[in-house]
């Protein structure tokens, strides 16, 4: 299984630039997961690698070798779709045999026979070998589209975003055996998807994509915990993490001001130590997960006062929707706490799950 | 006869050809209540909404809107405002004139559209965008515009249709909160139908939950949740959903597990519990939720052992997935419980929360 | 009670637009399948029953009509067949045949083959070319019939079986060209790619893969382009003057003698004349019917 380089990766559509100076190394073995909005340039990146589109700068590398000048077939990628998954006029065997019988692999009768069968079986999809593919439910079909992928041992994995048309329940159910089946196989695996969970959760490394630049590359844990800048932070994590503008204000003890002087919110020596190092003290933006603020019911010190707009049960959860002046403030509870309507409410931030963002350039200072 | 509901149905079904795509509905809803229809693909949940807004005609049973019987009323006399999935916006018309659409249809003075118009379009905070068309407008705009058609009529009845399905996820966590806030604000009566519990839960008064044209519980999103009806409910809401496995009650009143025939030590209440509906023999399922299982890194009586697969971590918690066989456990963690593939740990359900249902029937023992 | 009667009357109404909807259905039926019934009625009569001013239900049928124009008729209609009308008929219907399959395969595989390019690939002046293509349609074909004429006699194609293919297949590229690029507009471009990752040249994923899903655009393409052939009458008469001689022009000849039309040979020859059509319908109905629509085709 060889390693997948990209370098300076440009692509151009016409006039719109869809992959702006790509860069990434995608390990033997990994799971590697494209995460962004509609749009971003994950999908193109993609096609790029399976060969299906051409890049217009760059350097494409499988291992050591050029891949830039190969056809699909010579890269042996297997794609699984979104939506399209199977040749209506075939039935699900005829689709699983279909690339074995391709005329770059023709494998012998028996081979084709074992290969399917045991493709099957990994996939549960052996009493549907005989069906029409309209026969099929959305799961089934996608089920037998990723095992037209798998049967033919390709070296690299690419997947188009596999689960999104599926209902969330049985989104849930394919995430984790497709990423049982990879860990299985190890086959390197470039994975698309909108889903930031998908992402977290099926992903060794995960990389950020937007408009066609990749805003961030690191495990899932490092992108939700230290993100680059504001557009990671804020697309990684449901409910969104929380923004509130801020500056820091200097003094024996620094502190930050947080909506315009709403609230002062004091900080440790060991924050204001690292405060004091940035640069920029003005326009900044204050950045806090959900979880990381703790709901008072009392008046305090550098707690912040709000009123309850509504509750959000989740049942493993809580989310309770805040107003703070023009703004919705999210946070997460243990389900067992709960406040009413219009009920007036003290915020506590923890200080450790803070980070600052540049307004200008988005780009994170970080904190906590 | 005087009902206090806003929407009544009675025994309501609809079939296409030889499928019944809803069975014997019956519900009622109060004036001002937000309630969601939710189910998987294909449960009838859109089709009973249509039935309610005059799209489709149910072969029996009787549908009631501010108690008058509408079986035989076209849409047009429901007074029902309609929000389509696709959003259904007119292509060479302005946002303002999408809008005002319903408005010019029943001939309202030209100054009185614009006032009504502009209400609605601040409420929604689309007021600058009211000149575009619709090919030049986001996602979030669209859905945004296509509610405001809805509410300019103030109908009585407000029926959303996945609102939120053809939304970016990244959208579609503030157009829900959009939802909920103006709910709150004008109050008006509201089915909301979705395959997707998070948006069910969040914004729901009742939930209306369906699998297979049956209604299976209408009930406040909590109490769903922590006591559903049947498997299909238990299962359906939460995410990830309910673990089943299938057990036994022993003879020393203990719980012989499917997992090998792997042995749960469970408190007296279970016990009794089992024993009062004489159901001993080997038809019962125990649901445990993923939160409510803790796991153990060495022997513990009260747990059953299996070997961890896949740690998906998702930020603010981990899902944990427990392999045994062919069962499947999922065990909602901290993110900082990181147990690593292969490892086996004992999966220790919280006893209170532990419930048993019938494997035949799929209902829950009480 | 009130509902009970209420539903009653929704019954009553949903049997009742049954009803009617069978009776519009039976009228069209009649509409449209009467002519056929009375060319055949009229084929087995003799001229002076066709004449008959009160038409009898019942009456002595005759294979007469048959017999003249495949000229082996005795005695018979007067007027009808010149000579060697048995071998011109014959002739004619097999000219018909081979000229109708030839036109049909050709505009088939032309039409495919732009078509699909036509979908696949983008390329400068691609709408533009679209255009032109259709424009073939716009004029009405009697406009152009001098000039071609004129032209085929004096490059030599007048009365040649290339020339008519050549002629023919124009007139049906606009129309295969469109037909099948809306179809394969609505094939997703991701089986060939799949197919190409999995080891197909593009090629062989357009044979393997596309074609079948097209199956119905071909087959409605096919039955268009045929049927225009098989009734092209203006240019079959004015070019094919001696050696290409087909059907229209032969069943026009036959049935007019001395004294007219010859009514019986005129119903007699055309039913004859429309059974390849039928069959060829009949053979291709399933795929017919979906490509009729030009809906979306589905899995």
């Amino acid at each position: 299984m060889p390693t997948i380089v990209l370098k300076n990766v440009v692509k151009k559509f016409g006039k719109i630039v869809a992959l702006n100076e790509i860069d990434l190394d995608i390990k033997e073995g990994e799971f590697f997961v494209l995460v962004g909005p509609t749009g971003a340039g994950k999908t193109t990146t993609l096609r790029v690698v399976s060969g299906l589109e051409k890049i217009d700068s760059g350097e494409l590398l499988f291992g050591k070798e050029d891949a830039t000048a190969l056809s699909p077939a010579e890269r042996d990628v297997a794609f699984v779709y979104q939506s399209f998954s199977l040749y209506p006029q075939m039935t699900v065997r005829k689709n699983l045999e279909f690339p074995l019988r391709s005329p770059m692999y023709r494998e012998s009768g028996e081979e084709i026979n074992s290969r399917v069968e045991h493709v099957a079986d990994l996939l549960h999809i052996t009493p549907l070998l005989d069906r029409m593919p309209d026969a099929l439910s959305g799961g089934e079909m996608q089920r037998v589209g990723i095992g037209r992928a798998i049967v033919r041992k390709p070296q690299i994995f690419l997947m188009d975003e596999p689960l999104s048309d599926l209902d969330a329940k049985l989104r849930e159910e394919l995430r984790v055996e497709l990423r049982q089946i990879q860990s299985d196989l190890k086959t390197t695996t470039l994975y698309v998807t909108h889903d930031q969970v998908e992402a977290m959760s099926m992903g060794d490394r995960v990389a950020v994509l937007n408009e066609g630049v990749i805003h961030q590359i690191g495990t899932p844990k490092e992108v939700y915990r230290k993100p680059s800048d504001l557009f990671v932070a804020g697309f990684i994590g449901n409910p969104k993490m929380n923004f509130l503008s801020c500056k820091i204000v200097e003094g024996a003890s620094p502190a930050l001001d947080l909506e315009k002087g709403l609230i002062h919110v004091s900080l440790s020596e060991k924050m204001a130590k690292k405060v004091r190092g940035f640069s920029k003290k003005e326009g900044l933006i204050m950045g806090i997960r959900p979880e990381a603020i703790i709901l008072h019911r009392e008046k305090g010190k550098s707690r912040l006062e709000a009123a309850v707009l509504f509750l959000e049960h989740f049942g493993s959860m809580n989310i309770i929707n805040l107003q703070i002046g023009e703004k919705i403030l999210k946070i997460r509870t243990h389900p067992t706490q709960t406040v009413k309507q219009k009920e007036k409410v003290w915020l506590e931030f923890e200080e450790e799950h803070m980070i600052l963002f540049d307004e200008e350039t988005g780009k994170s200072l970080a904190i906590g | 006869m005087y009902i206090m509901s806003m929407i009544r149905l009675i025994n309501m079904t609809k079939r296409f050809g030889k499928t019944v795509a809803v069975k014997n509905a019956d519900l009622e809803i109060e004036k001002g209540e937000l309630v969601v229809f939710l189910g998987p693909s294909g449960c009838g949940k859109t089709t009973t909404l249509r039935c309610i807004a005059g799209l489709e005609n149910p072969e029996e049973g009787e549908i009631y809107i501010d108690n008058e019987m509408v079986n035989d009323l076209p849409t047009l006399d429901r007074d029902v405002g309609f929000v389509f999935q696709h959003y259904a916006l007119f292509p060479h018309m302005s946002a303002y004139q999408n809008i005002s659409f319903p408005l010019r249809a029943m001939k309202h003075k030209k100054s009185d559209i614009e006032r009504e118009v502009m209400k609605v379009a601040e409420l929604l905070r689309i007021d600058k965008i009211l000149q575009f068309k619709p090919s030049h407008l986001s996602g979030g705009d669209l859905q945004s515009v296509a509610l405001a058609r809805a509410l300019v009529i103030k109908p009585k009845v407000f029926l959303l249709d996945e609102p939120l399905s053809t939304l970016d996820a990244e959208f579609r966590e503030e157009a829900r909160t959009m939802i909920k806030k103006i709910h709150l604000e004008i109050g008006a009566t509201t089915i909301y139908v979705t395959h997707d519990q998070m948006e069910a839960m969040a914004i729901a008064d009742r939930i209306v939950t369906m699998n297979l044209g049956e209604i299976q519980q209408i009930d406040a999103p909590e109490y769903v949740y922590h006591n559903p009806v049947n498997m299909f409910v238990a299962n359906f809401l939460g995410s990830p959903g309910m673990n089943f496995i299938d057990c036994s009650l022993e003879e020393n009143n203990t719980l012989k597990l499917g997992l090998d025939g792997k042995i749960l030590q469970i408190n007296e209440k279970i016990v009794k519990k089992i024993k009062a509906v004489g159901e001993d023999k080997a038809v019962l399922m125990m649901g445990i939720r993923p939160e409510d299982i803790k796991l153990s890194f060495k022997k513990d009586v009260y747990g059953f052992d299996m070997k961890v697969t896949i740690v998906e971590e998702i930020g603010p918690e981990n899902i944990v997935n427990l392999r045994s066989g062919d069962h499947v456990v999922k065990v909602l963690t901290d993110p900082d419980i990181l147990p690593k593939t292969g490892e086996t740990v004992w999966a220790v359900p919280d006893q209170d929360k532990i419930r048993i249902f019938d494997q035949q029937t799929k209902k829950e023992i009480l | 009670m009130d509902r009970k009667i209420r539903r009653k009357r929704k019954k009553g109404i949903k049997v009742a637009g049954k009803v009617i909807i069978f009776i519009v259905i039976a009228i069209v039926f009649v509409a449209y399948v009467f002519p056929i019934f009375w060319m055949g009625v009229t084929s087995l009569k003799t001229k002076v029953q066709i004449f008959d001013p009160v038409p009898k239900i019942f009456f002595k049928p005759t294979i007469n009509n048959y017999k003249t124009f495949i000229g082996t008729a005795e005695g018979g209609e007067v007027g009808a067949g010149r000579a060697g009308a048995a071998t011109s008929f014959i002739a004619a219907m097999g000219r018909s045949i081979l000229m109708t399959t030839s036109v049909t395969l050709l505009s088939l595989l032309l039409g495919t083959m732009a078509a699909y390019v036509l979908s696949r690939y983008n390329m400068p002046g691609k709408d533009d070319l679209l255009f032109a293509i259709l424009s073939t349609r716009m004029l009405p074909p009697i406009v152009v019939l001098v000039p071609i004429s004129l032209l085929f006699t004096n490059i030599g194609l007048k009365d040649t079986y290339i020339g008519f293919l050549l002629l023919y297949t124009m007139f049906n590229m606009a129309f295969s060209v469109w037909i099948m690029k809306s179809f394969f507009d609505d094939v997703p471009f991701s089986f060939e790619e799949a197919a190409m990752c999995d080891g197909y040249t593009r090629f062989r994923a357009f044979l393997k893969v596309v074609l079948p899903m097209v199956k119905p655009g071909l087959a409605a393409t096919a039955i268009f382009c045929g049927i225009l052939v098989w009734n092209e009458f203006l240019f079959a008469i004015v070019i094919g003057t001696r050696k290409w001689v087909f059907m229209p022009p032969t069943i026009f000849t036959m049935s007019y003698g001395a004294e007219g039309i010859i009514w019986g040979v005129l119903a007699s020859s055309s039913l004859i004349y429309i059974i390849p059509v039928l069959v060829f319908v009949y053979l291709v109905r399933k795929n017919l019917l979906r490509g009729i629509t030009f809906g979306v085709i589905r899995g």
